[in-house]
């Protein structure tokens, strides 16, 4: 029998939002700082209206102070799945006045994207933008990387922050308490924002001969974009811009370290750092990226688009490393990427399927999750190989010695279902617009994946109803379903319950 | 942060950049042996 | 006075047009990004915008973006409408091409239309699989300059008011 949600479940619900949105608050003067300090007089207003949105809703929110400030399981996964579908409703606002789309639901498609770390964009003329906006839209990457809740967690813990850090997608326990994990991987971002920021912009200075306020700003637009995995670019043609493969090395090392768990960062800053190599999900990734690595390059190879070694490694390794990690940065025009048929297509297209790993700032089914599936299979191999009475061992290494039980094995499947399920709903209405399998199946796993490499069906001109379904796909697949399904069962149960 | 905090962050960056140049390496290795077999 | 002194300049400039960029074929900046391996080492010439940076590096190229699209012409910020993305391609130019020219495109700034004649190279070898035009002749159709840009009076309005709105229910909240 389901139990209808009461008014102490929407106060805990609404409080808990409230601080949240009082956090985005205040996370949103920076690129009004930015504007003011840039004189960029339009984009002012648009982020006070901003501000102002969220400060109210924050304020309103806590004024709902429940008798019981208890904030259970139900409760955490529907402040998460609310905070994700209304901070890119408010946080379009800025781009939306912008003048760069078409229409509003053009703009939120934008801040949706740039909050689950996709990057496909419907901006016109992104060359042109105020530098202000292109800081607000990667800040949004930076913010949905890091995680919403993290950022609110980091502030305040209180009780139930347990349930809204998982809510986010995260399943690693860091260090013993919430806010210490928070902390801990603010820290580890910070640390990469210093040596990221400060290797590009002396790239962008020294090598590329940009002035140095542009070498700069490129270089913190590309780390947001580049550790949170997020894909944007200050300009239209991507990390192609730059020309340069010293850019594309630094840039790579940080969708690396985007793509890596923040666990796996904790094991390598803190030690021991041999043990990481021993982890399942590190050896799954590895494979997994010398397999796509191979299908791409031999796809490559194999239609003559790049005739030299030199241009065969540079492009195909930089092409699948930001498929692999969900970054979604390119060397190469959406038109060309359109043309690598064959395994080209499918090394890259399986590199998004899989993703990153866990607890990081990539999309995808993810690492541990293939790796505990193929451990699966080849189990259920041997069990019927072997001879009846024999025991199959269940034993892994994930930062130490586990089992693969039964529950453990029914959750890795149940999400790697739906991640493929997500995959063939966004192709399929793509199909049924006519769009050829090959880019409706691509561009669907890009959404979902959380990638945002385009084979051009992401436009303006793209019909509405497909919009709205790589729009739900980001989302989805950002949150890795539990707190979609929660906010689901909750409103079910508010129309229906008893 | 600590100053023996930086310089864990920064051996931290220096083994995520040994991988990318290892991963790059035998990108290489493999870009030389397929346009030579093909 | 002004449109007579821009017909000027325009005559001048295509007068100075060298003679290479009438024997390349002209093609526009889509056409190149769309049929970029047909047009592979062909000397072409092509019309767009400069936008983004001048990289002006050790090795005497200077690196920057020519984009052909409709914000040419038609910029968002003089009520040109959004309409897709921008349509872009990677130029490098002699030093010595490249000094000199107006600040190129960005916010409140159309850079300076040009023509430009050499040779596009698609992914070549020598610069490890790259594609981008190998300037060999510039020439400015218009110059550089400012765009509008004012400040959206009713948006800083409500965004105040909104702002305030929040601080006087904060200050009026029941004891947490």
């Amino acid at each position: 029998m389901l139990i209808r949600p009461v008014a102490d479940d929407f106060r805990v619900i609404a409080f808990y939002l409230g601080r949240i949105f009082l956090v985005v608050a205040g996370a949103g003067l920076l690129p009004l700082t930015w504007a003011a300090i840039a004189r960029e007089w339009h984009p002012v207003g648009s982020f006070l209206v901003m501000i102002g949105l969220f400060a109210i809703l924050g304020v309103a929110g806590i004024r709902f102070a429940p008798s019981e400030s208890t904030l259970n399981w139900s409760h955490g996964m529907v402040v998460v799945a609310f905070t994700w579908l209304i901070v890119p409703v408010i946080g379009a606002v800025p781009l939306l006045l912008s003048g760069h789309f078409g229409r509003p639901l053009d703009a939120l498609f934008d801040a949706v994207s740039g909050l689950t770390t996709t990057g496909l964009s419907l901006l016109s003329d992104v060359d042109h933008l105020a530098s202000s906006l292109n800081f607000w839209r990667h800040l949004l990457q930076f913010l949905g990387g890091q995680g919403i809740i993290l950022a609110a967690l980091s502030i305040f813990a209180g009780t139930g922050g347990i349930t809204l850090y998982f809510g986010e997608a995260r399943d690693e326990r860091i260090l013993p308490s919430v806010t210490s994990t928070a902390r801990f991987i603010w820290a580890v971002s910070v640390v990469h924002l210093l040596f990221g920021v400060t290797a590009l912009g002396l790239v962008g200075w020294l090598v590329l001969g940009f002035d140095i306020d542009r070498a700069v700003f490129h270089g913190l637009m590309t780390f947001f974009a580049g550790f949170d995995t997020g894909g944007f670019s200050p300009q239209s043609t991507s990390i192609g811009y730059y020309h340069s493969a010293i850019f594309e090395g630094v840039t790579s090392v940080l969708m690396v370290a985007g793509a890596m768990s923040f666990g796996l960062h904790y094991s390598l800053w803190r030690g021991p750092r041999r043990a990481v190599f021993a982890n399942l999900e590190t050896r799954t990734i590895l494979s997994t990226f010398g397999f796509t690595m191979v299908l791409t390059l031999l796809g490559l190879a194999a239609t003559g688009v790049f005739a030299s070694v030199a241009g065969l490694t540079r492009h195909g390794f930089f092409q699948i490393l930001s498929a692999h990690t969900g970054t979604g940065f390119s060397t190469v025009s959406s038109v060309e990427l359109a043309q690598w048929g064959g395994l080209g297509f499918g090394g890259m297209a399986l590199a998004m399927a899989l993703g990153g790993m866990g607890s990081s700032t990539a999309g995808g089914v993810k690492s541990l999750r293939i790796g505990l599936t193929i451990k699966t299979v080849v189990n259920q191999i041997r069990q019927v190989l072997l001879p009846e009475h024999a025991v199959v061992g269940t034993a892994y290494r994930q930062s130490g010695r586990k089992h693969l039980t039964p529950n453990l094995t029914q959750s890795v499947m149940t999400i790697s279902l739906l991640y493929v399920a997500l995959y063939l709903l966004g192709a399929g209405i793509g199909l049924a617009y006519g769009i050829p399998l090959q880019e409706a199946l691509f561009e669907s796993v890009s959404a979902s994946a959380n990638v945002g490499l385009s084979v051009g069906v992401t436009d303006p001109s793209m019909p509405i109803l497909l919009e709205l379904v790589y729009m739900l796909q980001m989302w989805a697949g950002r949150l890795e379903f539990v707190a979609v399904f929660s906010l689901l069962g909750f409103l079910y149960a508010w129309a229906l319950g008893k | 942060m600590s100053i023996h905090g930086l310089i864990g962050g920064l051996t931290m960056f220096a083994i995520e950049a040994l991988i990318v140049a290892s991963l790059a390496i035998v990108a290489g290795v493999l870009s030389m042996a397929i346009l030579a077999l093909l | 006075m002004m449109r007579t002194l821009n017909a000027t300049v325009m005559a001048t400039a295509f007068l100075l047009v060298p003679v290479s960029a009438f024997a390349a074929e002209e093609v526009s900046v889509l056409e190149l990004v769309e049929t970029a391996a047909e047009l592979a080492g062909e000397e072409v010439a092509v019309k767009g915008e400069l936008v983004g940076d001048y990289g002006f590096r050790d090795d005497g190229w200077m690196w920057t973006q020519l984009n052909g699209d409709a914000y040419v012409h038609e910029p968002i910020r003089e009520g040109g409408l959004p309409g897709g993305g921008n349509t872009g391609i990677g130029v490098r130019m002699p030093i010595d091409l490249g000094e000199g020219l107006d600040p190129p495109g960005g916010y409140r700034r159309r850079g300076p239309v040009v023509l430009l004649s050499g040779t596009w190279k698609y992914h070549d070898p020598e610069r490890q699989g790259e594609s981008y035009l190998e300037v060999e002749s510039l020439v400015v159709i218009e110059p550089g300059r400012t765009l509008p840009e004012k400040a959206d009076w009713m948006a800083v309005t409500i965004g105040v008011l909104l702002i305030g709105a929040a601080a006087i229910t904060w200050l009026f909240r029941p004891g947490e």
